[in-house]
């Protein structure tokens, strides 16, 4: 087939491509092409391509032979190549000379199997938000940037939806409910375990749930208000177990190990994490918000309210900075989470989290305090808190028929201390305090669906919880000022707070052609005990209450139209309350809440809600109790009071443009709340003054205006939001028994641009400049603002680098500070679908120190915090 | 090559009078493909409600399938009648001088080259990847060297976008045997026929007095 003078070179194309060529000089080309077993291979197709642009030519498909037969259209370089399904694709370089031979050139091939690799398609993608009823489905994909780590990341980039910076995530401005994995729920209210941990490349779309019913017997019969998050896996990652791997070494002493495996799949899903570091990083959002969810956002339950509150300060030491900021700590966490299914009718869930961390934040504050003449304070703390906390859940889901049973049984146990030391105007204070808790909370759910249109549903609760509390002051009145009577030097106060709860009740859901209507009639009981040891100095003996209430909820929603809907209801409650203790009462009292909202919707695009709620809020023991608290050691606190902690209307007026669907959503609101609150009283008792101070927030009122916009410009593939928001707050207190007035007026203006282009270069820029102002018989103004500067670019599709930039900037009072922040991220991806390795550094140019200043109600604080040196992590996923 | 079995899933439009949606797929195995155009989805408003008009959408060549056998040379496809009946077009394997041109764009992971041809009546704007060597496309478009990721008309009347790729399991059975054989000739008198024969029936049902006549025929094929 060859001529001896007409075959050349090919032979270090054959080992390369594993083809054999024979090629004789002729303007037609000819060949047989062959697979490995030397059979004759059909419908290659042959493609002869210009060599200097790539142009096709010509180009043949294969006979049942083998043969082909091309044309060349000239004297030059040429390339063909051959293609097959299920073939390797081999290509060879040939020459035709200017003058041809009389016969044809010969080039024949042998093509190798290979696997069928097919990647999808997408010509016309699907819209990447979709609406469904109650269910806006957005696929990740066209939002991706490529360098996001976790689901939280991921989330930021969607339209809609925000993750605020203690991890909360809002859509709308509304905190979620709960984030759902492939449909099901694995850490309740301690999401963040999930959307902080959880890699993001794993994640194909995620579904805004609005109206979120997790009772799918009732879905259609209440209005449900909440929203919730459902992250939906790739195909990929569906039977595979997979999982992130992070570690950081910082300069000189930073660390911190990381590990999370899940596998998800339709009739079980595993989520385990285990997290270890003294970077800052906390994996579980706040611990403590975790177990003891004293700010619900999620569905309500009978007893919800009926947990012990905490007696510690809950400080925030690191402010408002990322995670890998603060200079130490010493987290620990090992979290699991586990559904099955429990034979055909029945599901199991189990929880199990386990949390420590020990914060060693070293901050100098300096405090203006401003009560008739000013008061300088000058106070430099360190601050060591420690937690260790561990919760264990077991629940049953049992569904048969019309029926569901959910019985979820909780233990919690947690040990949470905090201890300060430093310098109060020169001296030498510090105190310390330790709570210990103790939870049984077991919940039992029964819906029985009666017909389409009406359910009943049966709850109950039982609940303890057990507090034992020490607070430790080395030298409380070391002034010799009037302080507590009795109390000299050094101080110690331990406390027993223990309550029990039992609630039931029943609700019967019914819906009517144009709305529907709840009607709920419970009853609880709560008994609570607060003793102090025989030995403490400033408060003898012990309380209790006992309050059992009845009560009668009815709520109604009615369509008027085609636009305007109407949801109005109220709840009569009758309660009596025994309080035995210092001064003993015994009181009963009923209470009429009512609540109402109105929705008007003109059209798909507009929406305008008004809402008015009254509410009242029973007071724990700790506020209602003439006890006597140390609360730190220049503080002591006297909760006295009526027996309700507080009442407040709330009004709120929005209005909503467009929709996920359009390239503008718009969004304003006015809220206004009138409260009554008591907060009981202070003792502020040190060396240069003694302030008593009592707020009783008898008429404050505070009205809120935000808007935002969210505006995609297709043409420049890029997306820009602004906000505002203006804020105003009055109300009175009483301070050394003089009364004063205070107004703190705040607003927040702030824009972000984020580019969109599909290859190369990104970047996601933003300002935010807060305005603060406090008046009484002072003025106190802040400022503060927040610039950064996200660059992403991406040299070839393997790579991504990310360089991202902060400063942060403080002015009041005649203090001014700022800080800057610098973080690189590389990251690596061989292939499509392949796994990911990062390298970063945290904290580029080594900023050592974070000073902020905000004004307060007695003036203006400011605090330095010492941060953590530069970190360098190394991030690896896997699957397997 | 042989046991090589691909599906490919089309979106089409067709905007003969009504839009019309479908989503179909394209089975190649070897020498033969299979053009299922599955059940029309809800006509699409085309946003053009200025006048009244009766459309007649008479399926074309769009039955249930196009069937393409290289072996033989040979293609077929059902044509459906207004009385209900199936018959099977069998025309030779067309011929379409593609225009290969140096325009690339990527699709997806593809590399897609750029080209055009002319077919009964209509040019066809298209991108194939060559990195998927079939030489079949969607309905009839054939020949290239390389799939059919895209083609739409000139004027946009037709276009068909691949939407997925994977590979298949079995070439769905094809027994071209039970319906009723026409050629090309007599498919070109079958469509004249079949809009007048349409109008005569309408015709025979209107009241007294009421006019009715045939404007315009658009088909995706157009013979001239």
């Amino acid at each position: 087939m060859a001529t001896p003078g007409g075959t050349f070179g090919f032979g270090f194309t054959v080992w390369a491509l594993c083809i054999s060529f024979q090629l004789s000089a002729q303007q037609q080309i000819r060949g047989e092409i062959r697979d490995s077993l030397n059979t004759p291979l059909p419908l290659v197709s042959v493609v002869l391509l210009g060599a200097p642009d790539s142009l096709i030519l010509d180009y043949a498909y294969s006979a049942a032979s083998g043969a082909y037969r091309l044309e060349c259209p000239g004297a030059g370089w040429y390339s063909v190549t051959f293609r097959s399904l299920g073939y390797r694709t081999a290509t060879a370089r040939l020459h035709c000379p200017k003058h041809p031979h009389p016969g044809p050139h010969v080039l024949n091939a042998t093509l190798y199997p290979a696997p069928l690799e097919l990647d999808t398609v997408y010509v016309a993608p699907p819209p990447a938000v979709q609406i469904r009823g109650d269910t806006i489905d957005i696929s990740v994909r066209q939002f991706r940037r490529g360098n996001e780590r976790a689901v939280a990341d991921l989330l930021e980039l969607l339209p809609g939806i925000g993750v605020d910076e203690e991890g909360v995530v809002r859509v709308n401005g509304r905190p979620v409910e709960k984030v759902l994995l492939g449909g099901d729920d694995l850490f309740g209210n301690g999401y963040q375990l999930l959307t902080r941990n959880l890699d993001a490349e794993v994640i194909d779309r995620v579904q805004v749930i609005r109206n979120f019913d997790s009772n799918p017997l009732l879905a259609g019969l209440r209005q449900a208000q909440g929203v919730a998050l459902n992250l939906e896996l790739k195909d990929s990652a569906g039977a595979s177990v997979f999982g992130r791997y992070v570690s950081s070494k910082g300069m000189p002493a930073g660390y911190g190990q990381m590990l999370h495996a899940a596998n998800i799949g339709p009739r079980s899903k595993q989520f385990a994490i285990a997290d270890l570091n003294n970077t800052g990083r906390d994996a579980s959002g706040e611990l403590y918000e975790l177990l003891y969810p004293e700010q619900l956002t999620g569905e309500t339950f009978v007893g919800d309210e009926a947990l012990l509150r905490t007696r510690l300060g809950r400080t925030n030491h690191g402010g408002s900075l990322q995670e890998f900021r603060y200079e130490t700590n010493e987290a620990e966490t090992i979290a699991g989470s586990a559904r099955f299914d429990a034979g055909a009718a029945s599901k199991l869930h189990l929880l199990f989290v386990y949390g420590g961390d020990e914060t060693r934040a070293g901050a100098s504050a300096t405090e203006v305090y401003r009560i008739g003449e000013g008061i300088r304070i000058s106070e430099k703390m360190a601050y060591r808190d420690f937690e260790r906390a561990g919760l264990g859940r077991v629940g049953l889901v049992r569904e048969q028929g019309d029926g569901r049973l959910v019985w979820i049984n909780t233990l919690k146990h947690s040990i949470f201390g905090e201890r300060q030391t430093g310098e109060f105007n020169g001296r030498s204070v510090g105190s310390s305090a330790r709570e210990v808790r103790a939870v049984l909370d077991s919940r039992l759910t029964w819906t029985r669906r009666l017909d389409t249109r009406s359910a009943i549903q049966v709850t109950g609760r039982f609940l303890k919880d057990h507090m034992p509390f020490r607070q430790w002051i080395p030298d409380f009145s070391g002034s010799g000022s009037a302080t507590l009577p009795g109390v000299a030097g050094g101080v110690e106060q331990k406390s027993r707070n223990r309550l029990g709860f039992i609630g039931l009740e029943a609700t019967c859901y019914r819906k009517a052609p144009t709305g529907m209507w709840q009607g709920e009639v419970g009853g609880t009981h709560r008994w609570e005990t607060l003793a102090f040891y025989p030995d403490d100095p400033i408060q003898n003996g012990g309380f209790k209450n006992g309050l059992s209430t009845a009560y009668i909820r009815g709520e109604m929603e009615q369509q008027i139209g085609e636009q305007l809907q109407l949801r109005a209801g109220g709840a009569l409650v009758i309660g009596r309350n025994r309080y035995t203790g210092g001064d003993a009462s015994d009181s009963t009292y009923l209470n009429l809440l009512p609540t109402m909202r109105l929705t008007w919707t003109p059209n798909k695009l507009n929406r305008v809600g008004f809402s008015y709620s009254h509410d009242a809020e029973p007071s724990s023991l700790q506020e209602h109790a003439g006890a006597y608290f140390l609360m730190g050691y220049r503080t002591s606190r006297r909760g006295i009071g009526e027996f309700f902690q507080g009442r407040n209307h709330k009004f709120l007026l929005n209005y909503q443009y467009g929709n996920w669907g359009n390239t503008t959503m718009l969004q304003a609101s006015l809220a206004v709340n009138r409260e009554m609150r008591y907060l009981g009283s202070f003792r502020v008792v040190r060396p240069e003054f003694t302030i008593d101070s009592r707020q009783p927030f008898d008429r404050a009122t505070s009205v809120s205006l935000g808007a935002s916009g969210n505006w995609f410009a297709p043409g420049l593939e890029s997306n820009l939001k602004a906000e505002y928001h203006l804020s105003q707050r009055t109300f009175q207190d009483r301070v050394n028994l003089a009364l004063r007035s205070l107004v703190g007026f705040s607003t927040r203006v702030g824009a972000e641009w984020r580019t969109a282009w599909d290859r190369g270069f990104n970047l996601h820029a933003g300002s935010r400049w807060t305005w603060s102002v406090l008046r009484g018989d002072w003025g106190n103004t802040a400022q503060s603002s927040r610039h950064f500067l996200d660059l992403e670019f991406r040299p070839r599709p393997e790579w991504f680098l990310t360089l991202k930039s902060r400063r942060e900037v403080f002015r009041g009072s005649g203090n001014s500070a700022d800080a800057w922040f610098s973080d690189l991220d590389i990251r690596f991806r061989p292939g499509t679908g392949q796994l990911a390795y990062r390298l970063g550094v945290r904290n580029l140019f080594n900023t050592r120190r974070y000073q902020t200043v905000f004004p307060t109600e007695t003036g203006e604080v400011s605090s330095t915090l010492n941060l953590l040196p530069r970190l360098f992590t190394v991030e690896a996923e896997f699957r397997f | 090559m042989r046991g090589q079995y691909v599906v490919a899933e089309y979106e089409v439009l067709l905007d003969l009078g009504i839009l019309r949606k479908y989503r179909a797929r394209l089975h190649i195995s070897g020498d033969r493909a299979r053009f299922d155009w599955g059940p029309p989805e809800m006509p699409l408003d085309s946003g053009d409600n200025r006048e009244l008009r009766v459309q007649v959408a008479p399926p074309d060549s769009i039955g249930n399938y196009t069937f393409t056998d290289t072996r033989r040379a040979l293609v077929y496809s059902t044509v459906a009648s207004w009385e209900g009946a199936a018959r099977m077009l069998r025309e030779p394997l067309p011929t379409i001088q593609w225009k290969i041109s140096e325009r690339q764009r990527e699709i997806g992971s593809y590399r897609c080259l750029y080209a055009e041809g002319f077919f009964r009546g209509r040019r066809y704007r298209v991108w194939f990847a060559p990195d998927i060597p079939v030489r079949f496309g969607p309905w009839k478009l054939y020949g290239l060297p390389g799939l059919v990721v895209s083609a739409s008309e000139e004027n946009n009347a037709v276009v068909f976008r691949l939407e997925g790729l994977s590979p298949g399991e079995a070439f769905p059975d094809t027994d071209i045997s039970i319906l009723e054989p026409m050629d090309l000739a007599a498919y070109r008198n079958f469509l004249k026929e079949r809009s007048s024969r349409l109008l005569r029936r309408i015709q025979a049902r209107m009241p007294r007095g009421a006019q009715f006549r045939l404007t315009d025929q658009q088909h995706l094929e157009i013979f001239q």
